[in-house]
């Protein structure tokens, strides 16, 4: 540390915050461009083994639960050169029946008005409850009055949710491209912080798609919506947000 | 690294941001290109009710989100890595310009001391200084608080009683500006603390004969009384350490927030005066100085604390009077601000884009029901693009349309390590914003505009005890 920074303690006196900006490094530059490539051909490269763990994590959970699904991988071409594979599910996809429909529209109102009433402290929470209840009654009313005209199977909507997770993955590198890896963090960090988003994403939908299979087998596909949603893309994001804000509440390299 | 060096590499980050920037919006674009033409697809091989529309809507929301994603990437890397401009901060020693510091009040009792008191102990001529608390038919102790001031600092404090008049800070200010003779106008609310320099410091930029208002940064003082006043935090360091210092580094359209600012009267006077009817008189002044060839500054050194509301429904409160007041000026000032010759063409298409920011609520519920919509005719991917991309907005600010990593940026700038871990929490004050802005625009389109109401002023509730 330069003398002319330091105090009366020896420490170093810090700019204020309100004139602090991050000098340009060689590694300002290096680390998003390097990082962001290792990244993303790490995520391509092994787009196929992923998604073949999670169809056998799915195949596993079905199999502990006794739901009866049959998993197979299917190719989806992109353009020419490029392909990758998605786990594809054939299981019964349950239709709700009148009592599971009348029994749900009454759990929906009673959720919504004791929102109403009683969350006023906890708004956001009564915000989310009346968004879910919202969602909630129009399933309810599509398949009140025209079940068969819902399109979607469970396997249907558990491949299309990991092909979504699977572009997520691909953008993760890309978000921190920009958001993370220009920052004054040491390379070691940014290498963990990538390391582990990806991996909890890997590991968590699987896992959270296993649960929406073994909610809607056992009460039908009325609570698919729902679990598209609000229960599908956005607690993997949150997961995604929240580790990203651990990495950034850690140590900064001095400049 | 040198000198050369460094602008070089800047250089090449401002390039890297553009590039990639563009690359994001072609990723979206393309995104939803490729999703329609899927879709179309499945469609013709299983003719349906034709979605036409809410895929060009959810499409061109998308687009408009993308944006604003854009800006607001810009926006950060130029606060983490461009040239910062803090060009009136050397200002030291000067002639310094008569100022009188406004400080409107009803019913504040619980906070007057604190300010008049901080205010009486400021570093600034007391023979170039007045300063002007305006008891606006306070029900308390406010007037009494104030006497007492008077009676102890009889050569600074100089105080008003409003007894009649319309309601609302814009009709209080309007009536002080126009009792001065000062120069310079510097307002706080009656909950700011100001520290010993800041008046300086707001003062200096007007020795600028282009300078029409001044900005300083407010900084939260009861952060730590729940997990609301956390939010807002978060929300306070991005617009203000980010956004607002970005956009005067790369000579935007900063804006003047109301408090902790002030205005050449001279200015004011051209532009017309304080508008009575603006519930934002902040963004409505901003507006009018901009399109009368002024600038506004803002001075990111300048911090002075505030009180942020500490329950949901006093925040639902203020953040739907700012998302009235603002659509307000976007109504009057956005034809305006495309004609005038006063503008750059950049200064132009941030203005715009800053008008805009409480018409994203709206248009954002618009996307999530059109992706509802798609979703129940079939349209898994389209749908899946949209919530997506709803997704990635949903954990920043909805007033300022600060990003999450721009808020990011602010608390990493800001050194206060453990607080960005709240950001997965910022989807709750997303989620209350997004309906209350859009209650307030709604309101304003459908309540008061077509029955022709007045817009009402709400006072925000104190805590400090």
């Amino acid at each position: 540390m330069r003398w002319r920074y330091r105090g009366h303690t020896g420490r170093l006196i810090r700019r204020h915050r309100a004139l602090r900006s991050l000098d340009v490094q060689t590694s300002s530059i290096m680390h998003p461009l390097g990082l962001t490539i290792v990244a993303l051909a790490l995520v391509l490269y092994s787009r196929n083994v992923i998604t073949q763990a999670w169809a056998d994590i799915i195949a596993f959970w079905c199999d502990s639960t006794g739901i009866d699904v049959t998993v197979s991988m299917r190719q989806t071409p992109v353009g020419r050169i490029f392909s990758y594979s998605v786990p594809e599910l054939r299981l019964a996809s349950p239709l709700p029946g009148a009592e599971a429909l009348a029994l749900s529209f009454a759990i929906v109102i009673a959720a919504m008005l004791i929102a109403y009433l009683c969350l006023r402290r906890f708004l956001p929470l009564a915000y989310l409850v009346w968004a879910i209840g919202v969602i909630h009654l129009c399933a309810i009313t599509l398949f009140y009055f025209s079940p068969t005209a819902f399109p979607y199977t469970i396997g249907g909507h558990v491949s299309g949710s990991l092909e979504v997770t699977l572009m997520l993955l691909m953008i993760v590198p890309l978000i921190l491209m920009v958001a993370y890896y220009p920052l004054n963090f040491s390379l070691a960090k940014k290498v963990a912080l990538t390391l582990f988003i990806l991996l909890m994403v890997f590991l968590f939908a699987p896992h959270l798609y296993a649960c929406h299979i073994v909610v809607m087998s056992f009460h039908s596909v009325l609570y698919m919506p729902i679990l598209f949603a609000v229960f599908g893309a956005l607690p993997i994001m949150v997961m995604i947000i929240a580790i990203y804000g651990w990495g950034m509440s850690w140590e900064q390299q001095r400049q | 690294m040198s000198v050369h060096r460094q602008r070089f590499a800047r250089g090449l980050i401002t390039r890297f941001a553009l590039v990639l920037g563009s690359l994001a919006l072609a990723f979206y674009g393309g995104a939803v290109v490729f999703a329609a033409v899927v879709s179309a697809d499945k469609a013709a091989a299983a003719p349906q009710a034709s979605l036409f529309a809410p895929k060009i809507v959810l499409g061109t929301i998308i687009v408009i989100l993308a944006l604003f994603m854009l800006r607001h990437l810009i926006f950060t890397l130029n606060r983490l890595f461009g040239h910062q401009r803090h060009p009136y901060l050397d200002v030291d020693v000067a002639d310094w310009p008569r100022l009188a510091v406004l400080i409107p009040a009803h019913n504040e009792e619980a906070v007057i001391a604190n300010a008049l008191g901080a205010l009486v102990d400021v570093d600034y001529p007391a023979d170039r200084l007045r300063i002007i608390p305006i008891d606006d038919r306070s029900e308390d102790r406010t007037w009494e608080i104030i006497s007492r001031f008077q009676r102890d600092f009889p050569h600074l404090i100089h105080p008003l009683q409003r007894e009649a008049g319309g309601e609302g800070k814009a009709a209080v200010i309007r009536f002080a500006t126009e009792q001065v003779d000062e120069d310079i106008v510097i307002l706080f609310d009656a909950d700011y603390v100001p520290g010993r320099g800041l008046l300086k410091q707001l003062a200096a930029p007007f020795f600028d004969p282009e300078v029409g208002a001044v900005m300083g940064r407010v900084v939260p003082q009861n952060t730590g009384t729940n997990l609301l006043t956390r939010l807002l935090d978060l929300e306070r360091a991005g617009g203000y350490q980010v956004d607002q210092q970005a956009r005067m580094n790369l000579q935007l359209v900063p804006q003047y927030g109301g408090s902790v600012g002030g205005a050449r009267v001279r200015a004011l006077q051209q532009v017309g005066g304080w508008r009575e009817d603006a519930l934002a008189e902040d963004t409505d002044l901003t507006y009018r100085l901009l399109l009368h060839g002024y600038k506004t500054v803002y001075e990111n050194r300048s911090e002075c604390y505030e009180e942020v509301p500490e329950n949901w429904q006093e925040r639902n409160r203020q953040i739907m009077r700012w998302a009235k007041g603002h659509n307000q000026a976007a109504f009057r000032y956005a034809w305006s601000l495309m004609r005038t010759p006063h503008v750059s063409l950049i200064e132009r298409l941030d203005g715009l884009l800053l008008l805009g920011v409480y018409a994203v609520a709206p248009l954002l519920l618009v996307g999530w029901v059109c992706a509802l919509l798609l979703y129940f005719n079939g349209e898994q991917t389209l749908a899946s693009v949209g919530v997506v991309t709803f997704l990635f907005v949903s954990f920043g600010a909805m007033g300022n349309f600060a990003a999450f990593f721009e808020i990011a940026a602010a608390l990493h700038l800001d050194g206060s390590g453990n607080r960005v871990r709240l950001l997965p929490l910022n989807f709750f004050n997303f989620l209350v914003s997004l309906v209350n802005i859009t209650r307030a625009c709604f309101g304003l389109i459908f309540v008061d505009y077509l029955l022709d109401r007045d817009v009402r002023w709400a006072k925000t509730r104190r805590y400090r005890r």
